[in-house]
């Protein structure tokens, strides 16, 4: 346990410890209302925040990620309900265009190597106030999963039977999707815009491979998401290498596990 | 559930075992011996190296060995951070070299950073692509619609820039151009700081400190001269190039740089700026291009037919990959300059040769 008399350390494993177990809820409700491509978006959607950011000259650019996340996640939600053409297609012009404009304006004169960290994050330099930001995206989290589970998983089952339940759809929806915007851009820089879905996703789908019910689904895609947090964060350490992708590969092995063990545990 | 929730479990121990048999048997960083020293960067590392042979009980580390080239989307390691949080003092750049910096050392309280280029006066960088280094005031502009007409000359406090170097037009963003090593003036403004910090944490061997700066010092200033003597042969002309610290570099020849393009690996040239380039070379007759070693074909391709005009390839020396292993740490510095003043001298010598011929 000798990385912990680092500071460094200390928060990341901290940083960790709130992340990991967030992103095993919301990767259960991404996966279950079928959003994995919405979430990857709006990830993808960061480098246009960021751009807007810089060319407005805010010295930080989280509230200007925040607010452009939240706007193209509402307009993203409004698309999919009025247009005609397929979600993922949609989902995928939103993705693409939200990157190219990030692209166009960060990449001036070459320069786009300042804000290339937002690719693969860096959870190392993360300090203690943005912890604390962390743990309020953490206990937003839980509050919405208290109140909105059932309504929410009434929602991906059958869209008409929740309305007929008196369910307001359109509302949970975009709750829904704000919520994910929120916590995509709050943790985007320490986990990286290139893997922060394989996080969001890989606990919940490990976990679906061996789950038979709702209980089993969320309890191990949390446990499994905090294990693979922590031991990739580890690992990394000793292996100096970058933590995020290392915590990736530990996830994506869980999932290959559970995926050959799913026949065994099939009722 | 329970046999399901063992499974998980088990899986888990399963990876922890894993986890912890590398950890085992990874070695961790070395000890710490006596005082530590880290340099973030490359030329930094070499100057320290210089100034600190010999000393005893003082270990210097570079941070990014295995970097390649430029600093600036360089992402901190766990090993860095290890290196840092254990360090006595810590060695930079400057200029804005290194983004990474503000958050690391502010998780490594107690650690001293010295920024070894403080004093110096940076020509201002290349932001965007419109931006290109303008041209002395007084230099001919006739005929030609130039992009920097409009120059602004509001902004007073860099005036000494405006008259002696080449700057880029887009002062709102303060980027600053922190390739100074390749300034020989630079890199001996750099050799003092790093003196008189070394001095500061270690004033046991203050002594030892003072004659290898005192020895090295010599050395560049013969460097010096050999790019003084050339700047008589060489000065007056004007070039492209492709990495903004060969602004310096020519700059202590007397060679106008007309535009700085910097490349790296997320860099694509627009075709804008392909055509502008051209545009230019043709105007004010440009004959030579410069480039880094791993550009330099590229830029050949694109520009070498089309402006008729040689690319020249030029140690950045701002790593340890490449070039430097040649002559090693300790000659490095001096040998790649040397070799960069002849290769700019041959490049001349035959371009005109050539247009002589023609």
């Amino acid at each position: 346990m000798e990385f912990l008399n680092y500071g460094f350390m200390k928060n990341a494993l901290l940083a960790v410890l709130i992340i990991t177990p967030l992103f095993g809820i919301l990767g259960t409700m991404i996966v279950n209302n079928r959003m994995a491509f919405f979430s990857d978006a709006l990830g993808h959607s960061a480098l246009t925040g960021m751009a807007i950011g810089v060319l407005l000259g805010f010295s930080g650019t989280g509230v200007p990620m925040l607010l452009f996340a939240l706007a193209f996640a509402l307009l993203l939600t409004y698309m999919k309900r009025k247009s005609t053409a397929s979600t993922d297609t949609l989902i995928s012009v939103f993705s693409s265009l939200g990157t190219a404009i990030g692209l166009v304006v960060l990449s001036r004169g070459g320069n786009f190597s300042k804000y290339s960290a937002l690719l693969v994050g860096d959870i190392l330099s993360i300090t203690a106030k943005e912890i604390l930001y962390l743990l309020g995206a953490l206990v937003l989290t839980l509050v919405f999963w208290l109140v909105f589970f059932n309504r929410l998983h009434a929602v991906s089952v059958n869209q008409s039977l929740a309305k007929s339940k008196g369910i307001s759809v359109r509302l949970i929806e975009d709750l829904f999707a704000m919520l994910i915007a929120v916590i995509v851009m709050l943790s985007i820089r320490w986990v990286g815009i290139l893997i922060i879905n394989a996080l969001l996703i890989l606990p919940a789908a490990a976990s679906a491979n061996i789950s038979s019910n709702m209980r089993e689904y969320h309890l191990f895609s949390v446990i499994l998401s905090v294990a693979s947090g922590v031991l990739g964060l580890v690992l990394s350490y000793y292996l100096n290498a970058a933590a995020g992708p290392t915590i990736v590969i530990v996830s994506a092995v869980f999932f290959l596990v559970t995926l050959l063990a799913k026949p065994f545990f099939a009722e | 559930m329970k046999k399901k929730l063992l499974f998980v479990l088990a899986m888990i121990l399963a990876a922890t075992g894993i986890t912890a048999l590398i950890g085992v048997a990874a070695k961790g960083p070395a000890k710490k011996e006596g005082k530590r020293v880290v340099t973030s960067f490359y030329p930094v590392y070499l100057l320290t190296q210089k100034v600190a042979e010999g000393a005893k009980g003082v270990e210097v580390w570079n941070l990014t060995s295995n970097h390649s080239g430029c600093l600036h989307d360089y992402t901190l390691k766990t090993q860095d951070m290890r290196l840092l949080s254990e360090a006595e003092l810590f060695l930079i750049n400057g200029g804005g070299m290194e983004l990474f910096l503000e958050k690391a050392a502010k998780e490594c309280k107690g650690l001293k950073i010295i920024d070894t280029s403080e004093g110096f006066e940076f020509l201002a960088g290349v932001e965007h692509h419109h931006d290109h280094a303008a041209e002395e005031d007084e230099h001919d502009h006739e005929g030609h619609d130039h992009v920097d007409e409009d120059h602004d000359h509001e902004a007073e406090d860099h005036d000494h820039e405006e008259e002696s170097h080449n700057e880029a037009e887009d002062h709102d963003h303060g980027e600053r151009n922190a390739h100074l090593w390749l300034d020989v003036d630079g890199y001996l403004l750099q050799l003092t700081r790093i003196e008189a910090a070394l001095c500061e944490m270690d004033p046991a061997q203050e002594e030892l400190y003072h004659r290898n700066a005192a020895n090295y010092r010599k050395e560049l200033m013969c460097l010096r001269q050999d790019y003084a003597d050339a700047k008589a042969l060489l000065s007056g002309r004007d070039t492209v190039v492709f990495h903004e610290g060969f602004v310096y570099l020519l700059n202590m020849l007397g060679i106008e740089t007309l535009h700085c393009l910097p490349m790296d690996s997320e860099t694509q040239i627009s075709a804008g700026e392909a055509a502008e380039i051209i545009e230019e070379c043709a105007l004010h007759g440009v004959t030579v291009l410069f480039a880094t070693e791993d550009y330099a074909e590229m830029i050949q391709r694109t520009f070498g037919t089309e402006t008729g005009c040689r690319v020249v390839a030029l140690h950045a020396i701002d790593s340890s990959m490449g070039a430097l292993g040649k002559y090693g740490e300790k000659e490095g510095y001096l040998e790649l300059m040397r070799e960069n003043l002849n290769r700019i001298k041959e490049a001349y010598g035959k371009a005109e040769t050539d247009q002589r011929a023609n």
